[in-house]
């Protein structure tokens, strides 16, 4: 017969009453206020860039440069603002109700309302165009053509915007928000500085460029990159030869300058490449009033700027008026009568002794090897970021828990970018990996340095899939 | 074929003639003295002294001295109220007279000291 044991009901009333009485662990301790160790010229124009609204309409330069979706804008971005976002100032501020921005075209395809050629005729001379990221500007404003029509001077032709002069005065960077306060700015359409907005100080001027220039890459690439993919090295191939892609000659290591050699100049230059000539446009099918836009220049001569090609696959719908929503569909633009019967499609087609004509694998090669280049470019400013946090340090002035969260959506366009090609499926896992820690980050502030440290050894690996 | 001569064959055709027309479309409406990097370092800003029309020219007086400065046709010429009523407009040649306060953005001439006036602003009192 088995014996009654006291001793384990009284051990386990032990444990059982032991338990009831035991704390949870203390709360890990917040971290220290973080350290400040940017350029304070920087942070002073990132700042200015987010928060100033120059006494206008209520806009500011982040309004359509939004950083949480890659200092640019796009339909679905806009489709997520509330109605009183300022971007929607023409739906609800009467004074600017005409003729100063068109809120359809604005809230289906992303586009913004210049008035390039002057504010003389607002009803009839304007431009509708896409928001242009403003990522590796230090990389991409230097021009120095051989036609200097344009130019500020003998020695300065800085191209800014799409059609390369956006800026008032001098025509840089610099000057760049004194035309953005006036065009976009206003609070009614007499434009008058002083009383519809004040025009930014030379301080400022200095700030905001400071900031500008810190964006992004500071230095182009050097292609090519040991990538992993196949697709991607094919697309790559594709892309620098002088036979196939082409596409080197204008957007030399993928950036936005042409290759050294050029006979057209240097740096980052014009070119009519005959976007305006496409048939089926989006913006025109929408039945709403939109004219030719003629480019560079009052008349225009037809060329626009070359935008960089690392920051495209996430800052689309492409081409300064929005009108391909695809990265694919901007590959296969240059196979297309538009670009062949272009001027620089003719120059291509002469120089080279044929158009481009890229068969559909080989435009999707090129895109997979611009969705990669984004992709490492996302993992890089993720980097920056997550490196940043992990060392409990501000960057440009935001805090951490800031960066983390907004690290978040860099997270989702470098997946987003990967998928949607169906490019490194392990590297995605990690990204998922990365983001749930950087969510975690953000939410959580006593472990944030942790985890942020964590997420970028996940990021490094998700790059080691992709190059090297 | 090089990627020189590939661009060397594809120059003309590329480039086509355009007219030397500085796109303008804010600098009418920034006042006199505002321009980013431009006003007095690449302009004058000065009261006219003269006004030559036969040889279309405008002489501007401004602390540091006076300088003559040639106005094409093409030269914008802008009315600035910023500091009056109303809001700024274009103007013509028609509108410099002697007495006027002026900015003038000008660019040096290929040879010799003299200057063309790319843009002038004229400060509107009322």
């Amino acid at each position: 017969m088995k014996s009654f044991d006291l001793k384990r009901p009284a051990a386990l009333a032990a444990i059982i009453a032991l338990s009831a009485c035991e704390q949870p662990p203390p709360p890990e301790p917040l971290p220290p206020p973080p350290k400040d160790v940017g350029n304070p010229l920087v942070t002073k124009g990132r700042e200015l860039f987010f928060k100033e609204t120059f006494n206008g309409n209520g806009r500011t330069c982040g309004t359509c440069h939004r950083q949480e979706n890659n200092l640019t804008i796009d339909p679905a971005f806009i489709a997520s603002l509330p109605k009183d976002d300022p971007l929607f100032v023409a739906e609800f501020n009467p004074a600017l109700a005409q003729n100063f921005e068109n809120p359809k075209l604005m809230r289906q395809f992303g586009l913004i309302l210049e008035n390039q050629d002057g504010f003389g005729d607002l009803a009839h001379k304007f431009n509708m165009r896409g928001v242009p990221h403003v990522f590796a500007q230090r990389v991409s404003i230097a021009s120095n053509p051989r036609n200097r029509f344009e130019c500020f001077s003998a020695d300065k032709c800085p191209h800014t915007g799409w059609s390369g002069d956006g800026a008032p005065g001098t025509k840089d960077l610099r000057a760049f928000a004194v035309g953005a306060v006036t065009q976009h700015f206003t609070k009614t359409l007499n434009r008058k500085a002083g009383v519809d907005f004040r025009l930014p100080t030379e301080a400022e001027l200095d700030a905001l460029e400071a900031y500008q220039l810190s964006e992004g890459r500071q230095d182009d690439l050097k292609l090519p990159l040991p990538l992993k993919s196949a697709v991607a090295a094919k697309g790559q191939e594709i892309f620098n030869s002088p036979t196939q892609g082409k596409c080197f000659f204008c957007h030399f290591n993928a950036g936005a300058n042409v290759a050294p050699g050029s006979p057209f100049g240097e740096g980052n230059l014009n070119f009519n490449t005959g976007v305006e000539n496409l048939p089926d446009q989006p913006e025109d099918l929408a039945g709403e009033p939109n004219l030719k836009d003629d480019g560079l220049g009052s008349p225009g001569d037809g060329t626009f700027n070359t935008p960089s090609l690392v920051e495209a696959a996430d800052t689309g719908p492409f081409f300064h008026n929005n009108s391909v929503e695809t990265i694919e569909g901007a590959v296969a633009f240059y196979n297309g009568d538009a670009f062949s019967n272009s001027l620089a499609g003719q120059a291509i087609s002469r120089g080279a002794g044929k158009a481009i004509n890229l068969d559909a694998t080989q435009i999707v090669a090129v895109a997979a090897f611009l969705r990669t280049i984004n992709a490492l470019f996302n993992i890089d400013e993720l980097d920056e970021m997550l490196g940043a946090v992990a060392r409990n340090e501000l960057l440009d002035g935001e805090h951490p828990q800031d960066v983390a969260r907004r690290a978040v959506n860099d997270i989702d366009d470098a997946i987003s970018v990967l998928e949607g090609g169906g490019l490194h499926p392990d590297s995605v896992q990690d990204l998922r990996e990365a983001r749930y820690l950087t969510l975690e980050a953000a939410t959580h502030p006593a472990r944030r340095i942790r985890l942020a440290a964590h997420a970028v050894k996940v990021l490094h690996r998700a790059k080691s899939h992709i190059v090297g | 074929m090089s990627i020189r001569s590939l661009f060397c064959l594809a120059l003309l055709l590329a480039f086509p003639a355009v007219a030397p027309n500085a796109q303008q479309a804010t600098e009418m409406y920034i006042p006199i003295g505002a321009s980013p990097g431009v006003s007095t370092i690449t302009s004058i800003i000065g009261k006219i002294a003269a006004v030559d029309e036969q040889n279309r020219t405008i002489t501007v007086s401004d602390a540091s001295g006076t300088a003559t400065v040639a106005v094409p046709d093409e030269t914008p010429v802008w009315l600035d109220r910023s500091k009056a009523t109303g809001t700024n407009q274009r103007g013509s040649a028609a509108d410099l007279k002697a007495g006027l306060t002026v900015e003038v953005k000008y660019r040096e001439a290929a040879r010799g000291s003299s200057l063309t006036a790319e843009w002038i602003k004229i400060e509107m009192t009322n």
